[in-house]
């Protein structure tokens, strides 16, 4: 019966969130929904808020006004005045079923590739240090790292880290996965390696949420893509929806300035 | 008249006493003062305000003062306020070495707390780590790498302070130099000789900073 009953709800929600940072208005009222098992595509130029709502979503920064809920129950709830939010014991918790994926991989460069994943586990997941290790090498070898885990952060190339990195944050089996802006960081020619994983990550069934610049990538992975600006949610849809037909005028400047030119945009286009 | 050679051997055994007493003094009060200095330092940085308040308090009246009178308050005036607390002048040393050091040793501890990229510290909370264990487990090892170049000049600076002893009558290695001078009135050659061995210490020292520095480097 319960499992009928969540099914109703999206996995993660927003509801009316509010983010400022002094007098920058990051986020300005935003709602979004996640369903489980959906890739959701933020794209947007820099500055039109995907990556806070990336770090809202798991209270890397608190939000000012509105409501986050997780799997139906609420995670923190800003009103007037009103704070409700998890217990520090509570939020650690929700953050293990949020896996996030940093830009600039914020890889642990003091321990190895394998420590960098078992580390969580044995400590937070009180994982035996051996099914942790096995855990570890099978994820790397997914990954296409299997070699790998005795390196040091720093001997292995941005493409690399930035899968261990996923590897990381997958180990602990979160529910929904958070990728703020993945490839980046990257050299071009590493960026592929990346996408593939998180390609293969996507075919599995992962909830994901990815801000991402990659649109060749987004309309590829993606089940709906959301386009931001200032602040807001401006058109989602899915991804012909979105790159081929965009409705909008500031979604059409936006695609004009990062898709190819042989891409057309609709009635548009100049060809 | 000896010639400088022969006369340093003679009373080099000696000072090879008193330089025993200074390696000593600086090394337990290096050691004292970063364990206390770390956790100093690591208070300076806490988000309870009544520590870091405190921590901070502590640094600024100790490298607001001088050491020389930090050394006299803890062995001369201490014993005035209590007998109890009446040291001998070994004791009395580390006391106010340790104390000054881990004033300096607690700003470097916070300088490179504070220089580890706030990166790792939200990837560890984004793992589920507490604020207590992103500390202990990711931020605080980098930082000790980190800091260990900066406590070794500390060393060196110590072993050179240490000096100050012979103030309150611990035959160090200078106090050693003294007393032989006033059996044979050599004052440029023992001057000279004690020099060496405060060179000869220190340089070590910096040989010791320099290899871990290199070996820190790698993982960066």
């Amino acid at each position: 019966m319960t499992d009928e009953i969540q099914l109703q709800f999206p996995i993660l929600q927003f509801k009316g969130v509010f983010k400022s940072f002094g007098e920058n208005h990051v986020i300005r009222g935003l709602d979004l929904n996640v369903d489980k098992g959906e890739v959701v595509v933020l794209i947007g130029s820099s500055g039109a808020g995907k990556t806070t709502l990336l770090r809202c979503a798991n209270l890397l920064v608190p939000i000012d006004r509105g409501e986050i809920i997780y799997s139906g129950s609420p995670v923190i709830h800003v009103n007037e005045g009103n704070s409700n939010q998890l217990t520090t014991k509570e939020l650690n918790q929700y953050r293990t079923e949020i896996g996030f994926v940093f830009q600039h991989f914020n890889l642990f460069p003091h321990i190895s590739v394998r420590k960098n994943i078992t580390l969580a586990l044995e400590r937070i997941k009180k994982m035996d240090s051996n099914a942790a290790k096995e855990k570890a090498l099978d994820l790397l070898s997914w990954v296409g790292l299997k070699g790998k885990s005795d390196n040091f952060p720093s001997q292995l190339s941005g493409g690399q880290k930035q899968r261990v990195a996923i590897v990381r944050a997958l180990a602990m089996e979160p529910t929904v996965m958070l990728f703020d802006e993945p490839t980046s960081a990257l050299d071009p020619e590493t960026v592929g390696d990346v996408l593939d994983v998180m390609m293969k990550l996507a075919k599995k069934g992962m909830t994901m949420l990815i801000a991402t610049h990659e649109m060749e990538f987004a309309r590829e992975v993606a089940d709906r893509i959301i386009f931001m600006d200032k602040g807001v949610i401006v058109e989602q849809g899915t991804p012909q929806e979105i790159l081929n037909r965009p409705k909008e005028d500031r979604t059409r400047e936006f695609l004009s300035r990062v898709l190819p030119k042989h891409h057309s945009l609709g009635e548009n286009s100049e060809d | 008249m000896d010639s400088f050679f022969s006369f340093s051997i003679k009373y080099l055994p000696y000072l090879l006493e008193g330089t025993v007493v200074t390696v000593e003094v600086a090394a337990l009060s290096i050691v004292i003062g970063s364990i206390l200095g770390i956790v100093i330092g690591i208070g300076r940085v806490s988000q309870i305000k009544v520590i870091s308040q405190s921590c901070r308090f502590y640094i600024w009246l100790v490298r607001g003062t001088p050491l020389l009178l930090q050394l006299f308050i803890v062995h001369f005036a201490l014993p005035a306020v209590n007998p109890i607390l009446t040291f001998p002048p070994f004791v009395s040393a580390v006391i106010a070495f340790s104390i000054n050091s881990a004033a300096y040793i607690a700003e470097i501890a916070r300088g490179t707390i504070q220089s580890i990229d706030t990166g790792q510290n939200e990837a560890a909370r984004s793992l589920g780590f507490s604020r207590k264990e992103a500390m202990w487990l990711i931020i605080f090892p980098q930082a000790f790498r980190r800091m260990l170049p900066p406590l070794g000049n500390e060393c060196i600076a110590l072993i050179k302070e240490s000096s100050l002893v012979s103030t309150i009558a611990l035959y160090d290695l200078l106090r050693t130099g003294q007393q032989v001078i006033s059996s044979t009135y050599r004052y440029m050659e023992i001057f000279t000789m004690v020099a060496i061995i405060y060179l000869v210490l220190t340089t070590v020292m910096s040989f010791i900073v320099g290899t871990i520095e290199r070996k820190v480097s790698l993982y960066e």
